[in-house]
């Protein structure tokens, strides 16, 4: 069946996602959550425009500004990573770009959220009171108790990645899962569907279960629970 | 807007195809309104079956992707807008379902919602007005939320082609702008625009909704900009004129303010004027009300005020040090090594995520430079001297594994780690059980005469400071200092401040242990009657409890294992124990908010182990509680004044004369009368804790009422009290009442 060329072509979307909202995401969230003030409403406002700009719309304007006005990377087509490493990159930098738009929003968010939490809590004063710098007590007490319930969001936002997957797959023409479900959705092929819905649900499970234990790794509160 | 690549006008295409766009979204988002919101509803608040099997579908529903389940549903039920939109509205209502369900499940177990039940009120009531104001604010910003995936969803399916078809929609208009994107890109930017405004419009309104009802729960403030104004706002010194050799202890405070920045740009004022003395080797006791500003006042030394507190005026100095005006970095340096700070709650000042032994290591490799292996040894040897059994293993253990003792243990040896000078400890016996309460304070005794140290012990608790104190400073409730009579606060040392606060738990004349529990073992209480005495107004017999054990047909938990006991009119019974002994649930059994397994409950010669909803709330003009803890008795979201009417709504009393009634009741606790408008939140514990009591005034003086007072009958005692064996008397044990009071009124 197609689905076995057409796998990777996903997973190295959601890859790249998971990696720049992860990394995008923490350094925001972090920054805005200690700083406040200008940083802060920068990012808040950041958070409404990439919530605001329904997925495809953000993705036309990348295509029309990247692709159709400066030229700098395709428009149109994929290249196996292991036909051409800087083809692979090129074809799938305005996809990820693309995706990464609305989970960077989301999750920053979250980050900057759980950080300010954190720093409210009596442990973080008790820290301070230990005359420990501001520096290490954010760095290391703060982001790793902020970045289970943030890692937690991340795991919801990837069924709704997958779902803007199909629709950059389509404006992009990259041949993965969601453009095949877009094709035999107008061909009307129930069987050819159904499958397409299990194989997104069980990465939606094997996403959500790797979160979780990283989640226990982090905060070992919750492996009892 | 001119024309598109058809010749239609693009105007009046939008206009139309939002129609089509905003309608299905409504359709959407009506569907998940309706399934999600009841529902959750139903499980958060009665759980069970109910519950699991919700929980289970939704699981299921969230791990399907939209997009992919509306292209399937599309290829199934054709192209049907309406149709794929009631799948979206399916799809979305698990958001709402676990969004509802999560906040009634915390507010459940709220003292509150126990509060309410307690006062009489049935579900429904509760449910109405205790948490569907609480769940309110958050549904409301799910929805716009909500809508604008909807919306995006919706506009996606007409893009990707596979939606209504003919008809014109924002998606649909944008499909044609992308298929001549090289030719007209601006055709994108109509549709474009009207999508991400819409979106944006949304998404604005619920930021707007949460900041406004965040407001109202009375958290203004702590946010915006106000980060910055945090250092070095701090005043400079205004007091110099003591002269230099008044101030040569370890710690002195002179004409101490701390003011709070408030939302409108003014400072309010919460420590007026505190003068304390500490030298070396001695320990001096600050005593006053809740929110007279002690906690405040030890923080200013510390130099760990929160957000928008700053000192404005008065001098501190550590070791002869001005620290007030000192930059963060240099005030930095003398924590931990030379001033330390032991909190008030064990639990919540551990980091979670770490072992004891790395948070003790931490500061000790920081400020004293040492190597990880040498911070290691110096753990456990602090682990030893703060005499927690078997250190090397509590070394290697999560805050969440170990005891309330302990942890303050922990908190301590983490105080000592660099071997300070000056050890601050705020209230740090509070939330412990009496029996450790000792053992903490021995503890502290013992380290501060080893080591020389000067203790400034923040407290409310006379006992302690009558046990431990060498000099007392006294705060009154406005925050002001207020010098006590020297003849009582300057006693010498270990003199026990006289009057009736300072008396040790007596055993009364007609005092008998009724039984011994410890750890885990509860025997039974064996009562001299084996029935009812005749005249007792609550009498317990053989009340077992117990709770279903966690997992899957786990054996049940037994809590109480045939307890009895009896009171009479007018009798005050202290209840004692370690803290898992099961005091509370007794109360809470007794009030029918746990299921009683077996025995009697027997309340003015009724039965009342077995009542029915009807009946207790009939009871609940009679038995009334005074809950543990202050802040999670009050609903947050409802004015105190709200939360003390509600019962007499509840029971028939009009809104005009529930308004009066409320007053009156906070005239009698001494709460000004202005109280009933504020919100829990910006109460201090104490008031906090006064206003919920007089829920069982309101059925009239005279009802008769057993209050379940675990808590607060021995709190006033504490440090002496060590033994650990359930006591009961037919005459209250030691803390009455006008013991208390004497207590309170020395103090203010």
């Amino acid at each position: 069946m197609a689905v076995a060329g057409r796998l990777p072509v996903t997973a190295s979307l959601m890859l790249g996602v998971t990696l720049v909202t992860t990394v995008v995401s923490f350094l925001l969230g972090v920054w805005a959550g200690v700083r406040r003030g200008a940083v802060d409403r920068f990012v808040q406002i950041l958070g409404v425009v990439g919530y605001a700009l329904p997925g495809f719309l953000a993705t036309l304007v990348i295509v029309l500004v990247f692709a159709v006005e400066l030229n700098w990377f395709p428009a149109i087509g994929y290249t196996a990573f292991t036909e051409s490493p800087g083809g692979w990159l090129s074809t799938v930098t305005l996809p990820v770009l693309s995706l990464s738009v609305a989970s960077v929003a989301g999750v920053s968010q979250q980050v900057r959220g759980a950080v300010i939490d954190v720093l409210r809590q009596d442990y973080i004063r008790t820290l301070r009171a230990r005359g420990l710098p501001a520096s290490r007590i954010v760095f290391r007490h703060v982001l790793r108790n902020a970045s289970a319930p943030a890692l937690s969001v991340l795991g919801m936002q990837f069924v709704g990645l997958l779902g803007g997957a199909v629709i950059v797959e389509q404006i992009f023409g990259l041949p993965g899962i969601g453009s095949m479900t877009v094709t035999y959705t107008a061909r009307g092929d129930i069987p050819v569907i159904m499958t397409l819905v299990m194989i997104t649900v069980i990465g939606v499970v094997l996403i959500n279960l790797l979160v979780d234990i990283l989640i226990g790794w982090l905060n070992p509160k919750a492996r009892v629970a | 807007m001119g024309m598109d690549s058809a010749g239609r006008d693009i105007l009046s295409r939008i206009l139309h195809g939002g129609r089509n766009t905003l309608g299905g979204a409504l359709i959407a988002l009506g569907l998940a309104l309706a399934l999600g919101v009841p529902s959750g509803l139903y499980a958060g608040y009665y759980g069970g079956r109910f519950d699991a099997v919700a929980n289970w579908i939704v699981n299921l529903v969230m791990a399907l992707p939209a997009m992919v389940v509306l292209l399937a549903s599309r290829a199934i039920l054709g192209p049907n807008v309406w149709a794929l939109m009631t799948v979206l509205g399916v799809l979305a209502a698990p958001s709402f379902f676990r969004l509802v369900r999560g906040i009634v499940a915390g507010v459940r177990g709220e003292l509150y919602v126990d509060a309410a039940k307690v006062s009489g009120l049935s579900d429904t009531r509760i449910v109405a007005r205790h948490i569907l104001i609480v769940v309110r604010g958050p549904v409301i910003i799910q929805v716009a939320l909500v809508a604008g995936v909807a919306i995006g969803l919706q506009a996606g399916l007409e893009f990707l082609g596979v939606g209504s078809g003919s008809a014109p929609t924002w998606g649909a208009m944008l499909n044609e702008a992308f298929q001549n994107i090289q030719r007209a890109p601006l055709l994108m930017l109509w549709p474009g625009l009207a999508l991400g405004l819409t979106n944006g419009a949304l998404v604005l309104l619920a930021g707007a909704l949460r900041d406004g009802l965040e407001d109202r729960t009375g958290e203004t403030g702590r946010s915006r900009g106000n980060g910055r104004a945090r250092r070095g706002a701090a005043a400079a010194p205004a007091v110099a004129a003591d002269s230099p050799a008044d101030r040569v202890g370890l710690l002195s405070v002179r004409g101490l303010t701390v003011a709070y920045t408030q939302p409108d740009g003014t400072g309010k004022e919460v420590v007026h004027g505190v003068d304390i003395d500490v030298r070396a080797g001695e320990i001096v006791g600050l005593v006053g009300e809740s929110g007279s500003g002690k906690t405040q006042t030890a923080f200013s030394v510390l130099g760990i005020l929160p957000e928008g507190g700053r000192v404005s005026g008065g001098s501190i100095t550590v070791k002869g040090q001005e620290v007030v005006g000192l930059p963060e970095r240099a005030h930095r340096a003398l924590r931990g090594t030379t001033v330390a700070y032991v909190p008030q709650e064990p639990m919540s000042n551990l980091d979670p995520a770490f072992t004891i032994g790395s948070q003790l290591m931490e500061p000790m490799r920081h400020a004293l430079g040492i190597s990880r292996k040498e911070a290691a040894r110096r753990a456990v040897d602090l682990l030893r001297l703060v005499e927690i059994p078997d250190p090397g293993r509590a070394f290697g253990l999560y805050p969440h594994e170990i005891s309330g003792g302990m942890a303050q243990r922990v908190l301590i040896a983490g105080a000592m780690s660099c071997d300070p000078e000056l050890l601050i400890a705020d209230e740090p016996t509070t939330a412990l059980d009496v029996r450790v309460q000792a053992e903490v304070l021995d503890l502290l005794r013992r380290l501060q005469k080893d080591r020389g140290l000067g203790v400034l012990l923040v407290t409310h608790n006379l006992g302690v400071v009558a046990d431990l104190c060498d000099r007392v400073a006294v705060m009154n409730a406005a925050g002001s200092w207020r010098p006590a009579p020297p003849s009582r606060c300057s006693a010498p040392p270990r003199t026990p401040i006289p009057g009736p606060c300072s008396r040790r738990p007596r055993r009364g004349p007609g005092a008998r242990p009724l039984a011994a529990p410890r750890g885990e073992e509860h025997h039974r209480m064996t009562a001299t009657e084996a029935t009812a005495l005749p005249d007792a107004l609550l009498s317990v017999r053989d009340l077992r409890v117990s709770f279903p054990g966690k997992g899957w047909r786990a054996p049940r938990t037994e809590v109480l294992k045939g307890v009895s006991l009896d009171i009479r009119p007018g009798e005050t019974l202290g209840l004692v124990g370690e803290s898992g002994s099961g005091k509370t649930t007794i109360g809470r059994a007794v009030l029918g908010l746990v299921p009683v397994r077996s025995g009697t409950v027997t309340f003015a010669g009724e039965r009342i182990d077995r009542a029915d909803a009807a009946r207790r709330r009939g009871l609940s003009r009679d038995l009334q509680v005074v809950f543990q803890d202050p802040y999670t008795s009050l609903n947050p979201s409802l004015t105190i004044g709200d939360t003390l009417a509600e019962p007499l709504l509840g029971h028939g009393v009009s809104a005009r004369e529930a308004r009066g009634r409320v007053g009156d009741l906070l005239a009698r606790v001494r709460l000004p009368s202005d109280a009933a408008a504020a919100c829990p939140a910006s109460s201090p514990a104490a008031s906090a804790n006064a206003s919920p009591s007089p829920a069982r005034w309101p059925c009239g003086p005279g009802s008769s009422s057993a209050t379940s007072r675990c808590r607060r009958s021995t709190s006033p005692l504490s440090g002496p009290f060590s033994t650990s064996s359930w006591r009961s008397s037919r005459r209250p044990v030691s803390p009455t009442s006008s013991s208390r009071t004497t207590c309170r009124s020395y103090v203010s």
